[in-house]
């Protein structure tokens, strides 16, 4: 439905995204100043490209090889930047009759008639003839994705949509989202720094960092198999290891301060050399000291160095070795509830299906070429 | 008792300290308030004055339908009308290049396009001259081409107060500009509306309180040229001799009710285009969405 090759130079980065959307919802996630917002209004053609290609149901929006660069208002994509930018002087109803008159060409009452069907669509029929400022704040993200539906668009782009509002909001507002993208069939990429929400509501979570994607994937694979350091510190994963693989008889493992780690066939074979391990701090568990050997789990031993509530979970902070790991733990799950005075003596374990291994990016110098 | 009254005691100190410092600032208060009345009595005497001289003036009613306060008038308002008009068909592409676009020597034309409002009307009055007078830069040409000669007819007066006036509108449809929130005009593209389409429904209607009341002011401003006119146009009854061209001559010439009467007449325009002004802005203010500031 959606291919895309964009390149732009930007201050600091160089975007570069390189993406296949079907209909389907797709997440950009990445830090502030990764590009995101950047690589929508491309997408939606109201900022500049330098370079790339764009097609659309089979439509050639961009290619700068072509010289085709089609204006914003012909492209028939929906965007809803962060803050709604509904316009104050029109009324809600006029505001989704805007695309339908101006847009579409429809009689002023014929607009209107159909305007009203968009807003009855997001549930927002009773505040037709208010002025936007005198609704809230997810009332008025809910308009201006009728807006845009009304755009009769092949592709739908947000930015941030929920980002100024309350959780309850924001969650009813991602179903809305679902519901809405489950009729059209059109593919929808939404901006958003929150991964939990990329990966509650989203098929594909796309990582942006530096301008660059750097992972594309479910939001599990994500979460649990970050593809480098920085898509692992994003997720904050926290608990990333110095390790050296080395092969033994009976398959893989990796060397690091907190023991010698078996590694998992399925798990990204990187070959012999230094890498990251990372261990997610919710993949952890307390066992009992006595508890019995288990293959599929690698375990170690350390001492409890701090405990902090954060309400619904525990975080742990273990000394083992020479390194400080990072346990999240559900209240009262481990060892009868009952949490070890600081000092104490801890075992540690976690499955081997959780240990992800990062490759180490090799030092060179930017424009440097290893053989 | 006894450690009771150092506590009586701090207590009645603070108090008087208080009640001095108090004391202290009603005499401020005072004083500002009148420096205030002086200064609001001082402008508004001459006003009045005005007002107290018409009212008892006999052959006010001769005046009002007299030839010259009669032509003045309609010259005024047509002059006035029409530079207001020239006003805004330049200045709105101007105001928003300047606001939207940034070229090569744009703090220049910036500067250039404020000059006429702190340059002394005489001197705007000799530049015009110089530029399309008969021996002027233009002159000769117009004259030649298209058989213009451009000084001391009613289209001299519409120059020298266009060029005098459209700085004000300038400057207010420019800030009127800049305040508008871009990811509006942005948002307008994506769905569906062209640059000019998205100009006419969203730019300039989130810009109209600034570009009403920079219009009002440009207008204001050109009813009451005097200086470039008289220097460019001349001073012909029925043909330059606008209202304040009028009350200059027919003071001249010892006849005071006439001028009394298009003074009266032009104070109580000015007021009422000044009034209206303040009023949209308050409206204006009171639309914009909290946590949209004016940027201006």
């Amino acid at each position: 439905m959606l291919h895309c090759i964009l390149r732009r130079g930007l201050d600091r980065i160089t975007l570069q995204v390189s993406l296949d959307v079907g209909p389907e919802i797709v997440a950009i996630v990445g830090p502030s100043g990764s590009g995101k917002s950047m690589t929508l209004k491309s997408l939606a053609g109201i900022e500049p490209l330098d370079a790339g290609r764009i097609v659309l149901d089979h439509q050639v929006l961009f290619d700068s090889t072509q010289r085709v660069n089609l204006p914003p208002q012909v492209r028939r994509v929906g965007y809803v930047p962060q803050q709604a930018a509904l316009f104050p002087h029109l009324s809600v109803l006029d505001n989704v009759a805007f695309p339908l008159r101006f847009g579409q060409g429809l009689s002023r009452s014929a607009a209107r008639r159909q305007a009203l069907e968009f807003l009855a669509r997001v549930n927002l029929a009773e505040v037709a003839d208010a002025r936007p400022a005198h609704i809230s704040g997810g009332q008025q993200q809910r308009v201006a994705l009728a807006r845009a539906l009304a755009t009769r668009p092949r592709l739908l782009l947000l930015d941030e949509p929920f980002g100024a509002l309350d959780p309850p909001v924001r969650a009813e507002l991602g179903e809305a989202l679902r519901q809405l993208q489950a009729q059209e069939q059109i593919p929808v990429l939404f901006v958003t720094h929150d991964l939990q929400e990329a990966a509650t509501l989203a098929s594909q979570v796309a990582v942006l960092i530096d301008g660059a994607l750097r992972q594309v994937g479910s939001g599990r694979e994500v979460l649990t198999r970050p593809a480098d350091r920085d898509v692992a510190l994003l997720t904050r994963a926290r608990n990333i290891l110095p390790g050296e693989v080395r092969t033994t008889g009976d398959g893989a493992c990796v060397r690091t301060p907190i023991g010698d780690i078996p590694l998992r066939s399925s798990g990204a074979v990187v070959g012999c050399g230094r890498a990251e391990v990372v261990i997610r701090p919710e993949a952890w568990r307390l066992d009992a000291p006595e508890a019995r050997f288990d293959l599929e789990r690698f375990t170690c031993s350390g001492t409890l160095l701090e405990v902090r509530d954060h309400g619904l979970s525990l975080l742990l902070r273990v000394v083992v070795g020479e390194a400080v790991l990072e346990v999240i733990r559900p209240h009262g799950a481990d060892a009868g509830g009952v949490v070890p005075p600081l000092g104490a003596p801890v075992v540690l374990s976690a499955a081997l299906d959780d240990v992800h291994l990062l490759p180490v990016p090799a030092v060179q110098p930017a424009s440097g070429v290893t053989p | 008792m006894a450690d009771r009254s150092p506590a009586a005691d701090g207590g009645v100190t603070r108090v008087s300290m208080s009640r001095v410092r108090l004391q202290g600032a009603r005499a401020t208060s005072v004083l500002i308030w009148l420096c205030a009345l002086l200064l609001v009595l001082f402008i508004a005497l001459p006003l009045l004055a005005i007002a107290l001289r018409v009212i008892p003036a006999d052959g006010v009613g001769d005046a009002l339908g007299g030839p010259v306060v009669h032509e003045a008038l309609r010259l005024s308002l047509l002059t006035s009308g029409l530079s207001l008009l020239l006003t805004l068909l330049g200045g709105t592409p101007t105001a928003w290049l300047l606001a939207r676009r940034s070229f090569r020597g744009r703090q220049l034309i910036d500067t250039l396009v404020d000059l006429p409002m702190v340059l002394p009307p005489a001197v705007a009055g000799v530049a015009l001259l110089m530029a399309f007078g008969r021996r002027g830069v233009l002159g000769p040409w117009l004259d030649d081409t298209f058989d213009l000669q451009l000084p001391f007819t009613t289209a001299a007066v519409v120059i020298a107060q266009t060029f005098v006036a459209c700085p004000f509108y300038i400057r207010a449809a420019r800030a009127g500009f800049e305040s508008i929130d871009r990811e509006l005009e942005r948002v307008s593209a994506t769905l569906g509306a062209g640059g000019a389409r998205t100009f006419v429904s969203v730019t300039v209607p989130l810009a109209l309180p600034a570009l009403l009341s920079g219009a009002v002011m440009a207008w204001a401003r050109a009813l009451g040229e005097f200086g470039a006119t008289i220097m460019f146009a001349g001073n012909f009854r029925g043909r330059t001799q606008t209202m304040p061209l009028a009350v200059y001559q027919e003071m001249e010439s010892g006849r005071l009710t006439n001028a009394l009467v298009l003074s009266a007449i032009l104070v109580v325009l000015s007021f009422t285009v000044l009034f209206a002004v303040k009023a949209l802005a308050r409206v204006a203010i009171g639309q914009r969405p909290a946590g949209t500031g004016t940027g201006a």
